[in-house]
């Protein structure tokens, strides 16, 4: 907040962390923003980086209040291609209302005789994601969609709860947020890192990133494990027999063979 | 999206092998240049997909946000409107009224205060879609700002530090202040 002046465009909210998978306090943002505007009449919108979490919050957690429930919030994106369930590469933009979005930016285009409002960063486009989103609405339905992503969160609590019984690993999160979580190594364990558990992991095929957290905490480095559609029960038990079965000869290592110098970055 | 750049070493020779595939043993066609002429449809599936085979197993990665299942009706729909371009919506309205309809519904599941005034589009991805909610609070805020007489030329935007990359992006349109 005290970051926040007169130049301050609007503060932007995260639904949720890619790193750990945990979601950003929205609610309490607004409130926090509420008193600064009583304190010295800045009013300053919020806008919501759903990418992930708008799909999964109204189906799991529909109490939680992160949406245009909350006055301050001004727009929401989401990704269609994410927790929206369709192949790459739609997303969306939803402003709150018609005021939300200046007129001035609205492009009119004459084409074909008629005159169309858009709004975008780029112009041609197939039509096949959105109509694939349309689909996956009728299809799913508000149960649907609460049965999809509440058996990722199934999965990723229980896969994270396996994990942390392991020993060698400790939970960072616990996938129950975003379907999504972050473990590291316990204490004391000094001979391999983050980035030999992902080698190895990747022997079988496993993509299990390793990576180094943002500033502030770049000495801290961990795993994450991403859960979505298709990903079921059984996959995640072959992970974890896979995680085991690497374990022995990691612990018996002398010293580490990787670290984040020596890693591919790792960025979504 | 991959940039092609000279710093980035090319992978392998400058011919791809098109052996061993349909008895063709010992022929060669240029990997970095067009080649010289046709060739059978068949033949030049078979290469591009034997070599997307190297690509990793989607079902293993869990790594990845992105949606890497869709249901083959999905699927079977998807490939009737590759060839429709989102852009030409007097030509295509139909799916110009679906694209309409997703936004009613996203504005309602997010509780807008009235989804039937709903405003919003669809995008390439998230990123693009974040990009254009900063613009608009860019334009906003100039308006203010002009409203009030003052200048327009330093904004900035609030971020946690785990905000993804594309805030660093639109640093254009806004400079992030993280705590």
């Amino acid at each position: 907040m005290k970051l926040c002046d007169e130049n301050t465009i609007g503060v932007v909210a995260i639904l949720g962390s890619t790193f750990d998978g945990s979601y950003e306090p929205v609610k309490e943002i607004c409130a926090a923003l509420d008193a600064l505007e009583r304190e010295s009449g800045l009013d300053i919108p919020v806008h919501v980086d759903g990418a992930s979490g708008a799909m999964i919050a109204p189906f799991v957690d529909p109490d939680l209040e992160w949406d245009f429930r909350l006055p301050r919030v001004a727009s929401i994106n989401t990704s269609g291609h994410k927790y929206g369930l369709v192949y790459p590469g739609v997303g969306w933009i939803i402003w709150r209302d018609t005021e939300a979005l200046p007129d001035d930016l609205i492009f009119w285009v004459n084409y074909l005789g008629d005159n169309m409002p858009t709004f975008a960063l780029n112009f041609s486009r197939p039509g096949a994601q959105v109509v694939a989103q349309y689909y996956t609405f009728l299809r799913l339905g508000f149960g649907g969609f609460r049965r999809v992503q509440g058996y990722a969160r199934d999965v990723a609590t229980r896969l994270s709860a396996r994990i942390a019984e392991l020993g060698p690993f400790e939970l960072l999160t616990r996938g129950d947020e975003l379907p999504v979580f972050a473990f590291t190594l316990a204490d004391g364990i000094e001979n391999f890192t983050v980035f030999d558990v992902s080698n190895a992991m990747r022997e079988r095929g496993w993509q299990v990133p390793a990576y180094t957290f943002p500033e502030n905490r770049t000495d801290l480095a961990a795993l994450r494990v991403v859960v979505r559609r298709g990903f079921s029960h059984d996959l995640a038990d072959l992970l974890v027999h896979d995680l085991e079965r690497q374990l022995p000869r990691l612990q018996k290592q002398p010293a580490p063979v990787h670290d984040a110098t020596t890693w591919t970055a790792f960025a979504h | 999206m991959t940039l092609a750049h000279p710093k980035t070493p090319r992978q392998g020779k400058d011919e791809l092998g098109v052996a061993p595939l349909f008895s063709l043993e010992g022929m060669t066609i240029p990997r970095h240049s067009l080649p010289d002429g046709e060739m059978p449809p068949d033949v030049a599936y078979q290469i591009v997909h034997d070599e997307l085979m190297l690509d990793g197993n989607a079902r293993l990665n869990v790594a990845t946000f992105v949606s890497t299942w869709m249901e083959p009706q999905a699927e079977k729909l998807m490939a009737e409107c590759f060839d429709k371009n989102m852009i030409d919506k007097d030509e295509y309205p139909q799916t110009a009224e679906l694209e309409t309809r997703c936004v009613a519904i996203l504005s309602n599941l997010w509780h807008a205060p009235n989804a039937d005034e709903a405003t919003g589009c669809s995008t390439t991805g998230s990123s693009e879609a974040a990009m254009l909610g900063g613009l608009a609070l860019k334009r906003r805020w100039q308006k203010r700002r002009a409203a009030d007489g003052k200048p327009g030329s330093s904004p900035t935007t609030g971020t946690s530090r785990c905000a993804s990359s594309r805030w660093r992006a639109s640093v254009s349109t806004s400079r992030p202040r993280r705590p």
